[in-house]
């Protein structure tokens, strides 16, 4: 299949990577953007999940003062933190696989792409949780998806070189949380995977375009957003990204 | 009265706020890192549960509807995580 390599980033702006997310989600849904794997990063910002509000999920005082941009993203699942040195990547594309609303197979199969690209690379990583991955035990990486039109929407956040201090400073991770992982500290969960395996930010990149190449054939070309996403794009982050009512309630 | 519940599924939080008058819910507000399918449905979960009384056998039959009627999908989480969750039975009162 061959598939869109789009790199385009907006450091600054995660309210409108996640407009830009949507966009291509809709219109690849509507035949009329190509399948694409998206890979991006920003410079400092916390993304919630679609069911979450800042409050519950986020040390307000500690995301003001260091100026962390807010953002909510399409799909469920938690909060994140985001610095340049966490990469996240987004797979778009018609469900060419079969897939209908089999979560469980979906994780399986765009998380195992990624865990056999590690393992020839020689580094062992499992998902013990079906939509995380770890190393050593420890979480390097969060995913999250949605399916709608026989459209999927997988997207999942890399720690590679990231401040794990900030990381756990921003996010408020709750008690009861922790107490069922059995450890004090969110900073024990996580982990960089270039702490664990030398890894840097271009080889984690290379083993995320390299595994979907392998297991799921993907043939890329290098291209950017086309007219259509980006005026999707503009609408979607003026009536819903960037509206407080979209971030601060639980608007859905 | 307003009551918050934390719930700690298997695998994801799920959180409640609802305001009860004479043990019937009369608003409720669902937030947590779960997921459900299609996301909006969330919205009909809580419509449902207004005017429902609050307590296991009524919410219970509530979700149930819901789960049954809309065809919803909330992988890795229950039905009766929901129901723990919106009741407070088995959960952690904040």
């Amino acid at each position: 299949m061959k598939v869109r390599l789009l790199l385009r980033e907006f450091l600054d702006d995660p309210r409108r990577s996640l407009a830009t997310e949507e966009a291509i989600f809709r219109l690849v849904s509507e035949g009329r953007s190509p399948p694409t794997l998206w890979l991006w990063r920003h410079s400092g910002a916390v993304i919630l999940g679609r069911f979450q509000v800042p409050e519950e999920e986020l040390n307000m005082d500690y995301v003001k003062e260091h100026g962390l941009i807010i953002a909510k993203r399409l799909t469920g699942g938690g909060a994140i933190y985001q610095d340049l040195g966490n990469i996240i990547y987004s797979i778009i594309m018609k469900d060419s696989l079969g897939i209908g609303l089999d979560f469980v197979r979906m994780y399986r199969i765009f998380i195992g792409a990624f865990l056999n690209s590690l393992k020839k690379k020689g580094v062992i990583a499992e998902s013990p949780a079906l939509n995380d991955v770890t190393v050593n035990g420890k979480k390097v990486m969060g995913t999250a998806a949605t399916i709608s039109k026989s459209t999927i929407l997988f997207h999942a956040t890399m720690l590679v070189k990231s401040d794990l201090r900030a990381l756990a400073s921003a996010l408020k991770v709750p008690r009861e949380k922790l107490q069922d992982k059995g450890v004090e500290n969110v900073m024990h969960r996580v982990t960089n995977l270039y702490d664990e395996t030398g890894m840097g930010i271009l080889e984690a990149t290379y083993a995320v375009i390299d595994g979907y190449s392998q297991q799921l054939g993907f043939e890329y070309y290098r291209d950017e957003l086309t007219e259509e996403e980006k005026e999707l794009s503009n609408k979607l982050y003026n009536e819903k990204y960037n509206t407080k009512e979209w971030i601060f309630e639980r608007q859905i | 009265m307003i009551v918050n519940n934390i719930y700690k599924a298997k695998k994801g939080l799920i959180r409640v706020t609802k305001r009860l008058e004479n043990g019937v819910i009369i608003d409720v507000k669902i937030t947590g890192d779960f997921f459900m399918y299609p996301e909006e449905y969330l919205l009909d979960l809580e419509r449902r549960l207004r005017g429902v009384r609050d307590d296991k056998d009524a919410v219970e039959k509530a979700v149930s509807e819901f789960f049954r009627e809309t065809g919803a999908i909330t992988p890795f989480i229950t039905e009766k995580d929901f129901v723990a969750a919106i009741t407070g039975v088995e959960a952690h009162e904040s």
